[in-house]
């Protein structure tokens, strides 16, 4: 039965995006701590401008409801969705006051881009921006690659009533990492936190090493750690990592991008010492076996090519760019014209890297490594299911996380989230090439925004049409939340206008 | 089999470390990959 929404619960739900909204405003003040610090006052103008907004809307969205209800499950998942859009409006305020977008648009591309980690852009001048803005690009990766949600319950922000885990479900996670949901969230933090510490320092001495001043090698390498880790995919400078012209640096994010496409149940289990988890799991074993053939296909692609065919070549442009795309990164070292130089198997095997995608439950985006791996058991399991005798019960099992068997409930939700990934990379490629582009650069635009990676062959730009921009932003906002999220938005809405014809 | 929910910190540094060497191993594999798959064209 489909039920509308009660004005109670719009109440509820709008007070707790209200609790949100001020957390987004609070999380403004690294920038503007960061543009005090470095005397950049206009800038400081913007994150004050900004933070009152934030405050001011998050406290009007409270007062729909000043008792603080608790959140049942089926509003945890149209809070999710919600929270992500108004998120995403609210940080654009200080950019678009930066001077450094084309307008409100483009600002707010930049933040949906930020926060699902995607990493396309449409900013101007890159190169000399300020480093309080370029401190809250790389802070909305870090917001919204743990999730926005993850962020609120971690600090069980207003939480209420039992909705803690139905958010925490809401924003793509799996399963909880640990009996109680806010000590799972908080996790996630921690684990972030000592990959980012790690990485900070070694990128900031690899930028020390290649002769960069102390502050500008630091900020730099917070901010590539914070997107690597993040698979977000955002850089200080317009050139990507192709800036630090280091194969070293390179090699050092590498390590930030898988760990930051690593499920955080994974990351826990090496934590708690059971060290062959890794090497049993289902969704390590396909993530890896995956990049390891995509990789040889980039590699033989390459090699085939006048430009790239040197072996430092097949590394850096064919297998940096595999790792890059299927951990959902985007990190890149070509100019944006230069796809086409890779050849077509070598521009293919990006297209299916980035398609695939991560674990689920980390930062990655994509069809992920655990529903491939089920989807190809299930194939394996009817074919041995062919060759059995008949009265055979021929089954099949896969550890992830635990010993499971290969139920078709499992083998049917996994399709079904493969299909409808593929039909919207599809869909978004026609659409591109609608607007009069190349349909396989289209393509591979359409599924670098769908599966959040944000590698570009350069059709994402400012001057690119409105249409297109809104249609990546819808893009990269579906496929951080997995679709199913932003359906019951829909549906709910559509239901609660008009309840007499559809509920039955 | 049940899932386990110990201490996630309990082997931190020991675990950190388990996770570089798991991705330098699997850097080298892939490197080696395409290296191989690259002189197979040639």
């Amino acid at each position: 039965m489909w039920i509308p929404l009660t004005l109670r619960e719009v109440r509820a739900i709008t007070h707790y995006l209200g609790v949100l909204t001020i957390g987004l405003g609070f999380a403004m003040s690294v920038p503007l701590v960061t543009a005090v610090l470095f005397g950049e006052w206009n800038p400081a103008l913007d994150y004050l401008v900004g933070i009152a907004v934030a405050c001011a809307l998050g406290t009007l969205l409270m007062l729909a409801d000043v008792t603080r209800p608790a959140i049942s499950h089926r509003q945890a998942f149209l809070i999710s969705p919600l929270a992500w859009l108004i998120a995403s409006a609210v940080a654009a305020v200080p950019l678009a006051l930066s001077g450094n977008y084309a307008g409100y648009l483009d600002a707010a591309f930049e933040t949906v881009s930020g926060l699902t980690t995607s990493g396309l852009t449409l900013v101007q001048d890159l190169d000399h921006m300020a480093h309080s803005h370029n401190m809250w690009r790389h802070l909305t990766h870090l917001i919204g690659g743990q999730g926005i949600i993850v962020a609120a319950v971690s600090l069980a922000v207003g939480l209420k009533g039992g909705g803690a885990f139905s958010l925490y479900l809401a924003e793509g996670r799996d399963e909880r990492i640990l009996p109680n949901v806010v000590h799972s969230a908080r996790f996630i933090w921690v684990v972030t936190a000592i990959w980012v510490l790690v990485g900070t320092v070694v990128l900031g001495v690899a930028n020390l090493v290649q002769g960069m001043a102390f502050s500008r090698a630091g900020l730099h390498a917070f901010w590539i750690t914070v997107a690597a880790y993040d698979t977000g995919g955002f850089a200080p400078q317009s050139l990507s990592t192709m800036y630090y012209r280091s194969g070293v640096f390179e090699l050092l994010t590498v390590f930030l991008m898988l760990a930051g496409a690593m499920n955080f149940n994974l990351h826990a289990d090496l934590w708690r010492g059971d060290y062959r988890e890794i090497f049993k799991n289902i969704e390590a074993r396909t993530l890896f076996g995956n990049m390891a053939i995509l990789a040889g296909f980039a590699g033989a692609g390459l090699a085939a090519t006048h430009f790239y065919s040197a072996n430092s070549e097949l590394l850096r442009k064919g297998l940096y760019h595999i790792i890059s795309a299927n951990t959902g990164t985007g990190h890149q070292t070509l100019y944006a014209g230069q796809w086409k130089d890779l050849g077509s198997v070598a521009f293919f095997a990006v297209i299916l890297a980035m398609a695939f995608g991560g674990m689920v439950s980390s930062t990655a985006g994509g069809i992920k490594s655990l529903r491939v791996g089920v989807i190809l058991k299930s194939i394996l399991l009817e074919v041995r299911r062919m060759l059995s005798p008949d009265s055979a019960a021929v089954r099949t099992s896969f550890h992830h996380l635990t010993d499971r068997e290969l139920t078709p409930q499992l083998v049917s939700t996994a399709l079904t989230v493969f299909v409808i990934y593929i039909a919207t990379y599809l869909a978004g490629g026609l659409i591109g090439a609608a607007y009069g582009y190349n349909l396989d650069a289209a393509l591979f635009e359409s599924i670098s925004a769908t599966a959040n990676v944000g590698l570009s062959t350069g059709i994402t730009s400012p001057t690119m049409p409105t249409g297109l921009k809104v249609t990546y932003m819808v893009l990269m906002w579906a496929g951080r939340l997995e679709f199913f999220t932003l359906m019951a938005l829909g549906f709910a809405i559509v239901i609660s206008l008009r309840p007499k014809r559809i509920v039955r | 089999m049940e899932r386990r929910y110990h201490n996630p910190y309990r082997h931190l540094m020991g675990g950190l470390g388990i996770e570089i060497a798991v991705f330098a191993a699997v850097i080298a594999l892939l490197v080696v990959v395409t290296l191989l798959a690259g002189l197979w064209v040639r």
